[in-house]
């Protein structure tokens, strides 16, 4: 999904490069959600926006493993909010902390290279990720 | 030039959506909510409104039933443009009363393409 046609526009470039520049920004909103998901003051609403945006966004900029990524775990991390059961609550939130490292680490990487993290897709909590995605998506 | 009202709550969405139909001769007006965008609708015709699903204060689905429910601009082509993109979710809006869904991410050149089909 990668807006090719428009990588010799110099409007584009400076597109890009400002979608770039708010990785940091989103970064800093992950940090700010903490990893204390025991506590009552929790909230992950931040933390999903932060994916369900990158998963909209990167991938038109041509950052598609960055957005591939982001809507794993978009997804993942909404349904295991709202699982209706408290033990399946508990169970995927456990794995919070995996999944806050895992974005932040991809956008680092992002705003280190200025290049889409591709070897990402094959880091284990990735594919983790997405079969849980699919299974999600066979589910529904 | 027609004109194209964009709600998106995502700044660097809507900054690509309107570099991109600026360049294909549009002009596009952007609202960061649905109740933003209802306000620019009762105030500019246009020729076709692009709706995120999910924004603050008001989101995609309540503006789409709001703007199919208002004589005024019922009949404005609504297409909607987002990342809870299932068909579940495509079916809904369609139901709803929108013309076209896209999914994000999205190719700039395939949103144009379908922009201009849906203000021809």
């Amino acid at each position: 999904m990668s807006g090719s046609s428009l990588h010799d526009d110099p409007e584009f470039a400076a597109l890009k490069a400002e979608f770039l520049a708010s990785l940091a920004e989103r970064r800093q909103g992950l940090a700010d959600c903490g990893d204390f998901w025991l506590t009552p003051a929790f909230d992950p609403r931040p933390f999903i926006a932060v994916a369900h945006k990158l998963a909209g966004s990167a991938g038109s900029y041509g950052f598609d493993s960055l957005s591939r990524i982001s809507g794993w775990i978009d997804r993942v991390a909404r349904a295991a909010v709202e699982d209706p059961l408290f033990a399946g609550r508990i169970h995927a939130l456990s794995r919070w902390p995996e999944w806050r490292a895992l974005l932040d680490e991809i956008m680092l990487e992002t705003i280190s290279t200025g290049r889409d993290p591709v070897d990402y897709e094959s880091d284990p909590r990735a594919t983790r990720l997405k079969a849980e995605d699919e299974s999600l998506s066979t589910k529904s | 030039m027609k004109r194209v009202l964009v709600a998106e709550d995502e700044e660097h969405i809507a900054k690509l959506i309107t570099f991109k139909l600026a360049k294909e001769g549009f002009d596009v007006i952007c609202a960061r909510d649905g109740q933003e965008a209802l306000n620019l609708l009762a105030k500019d015709s246009c020729a076709l409104v692009i709706l995120d699903l999910m924004m603050p204060v008001m989101d995609g689905s309540e503006a789409l039933k709001r703007i199919r429910s208002d004589g005024a601009y019922a009949a404005t082509p609504v297409l909607i443009l987002s990342a809870k993109g299932g068909q579940k979710e495509e079916t809904a809006v369609l139901a709803l009363g929108a013309n076209r869904f896209l999914r994000k991410p999205f190719d700039p050149s395939e949103l144009a393409r379908v922009v201009k089909e849906m203000t021809a």
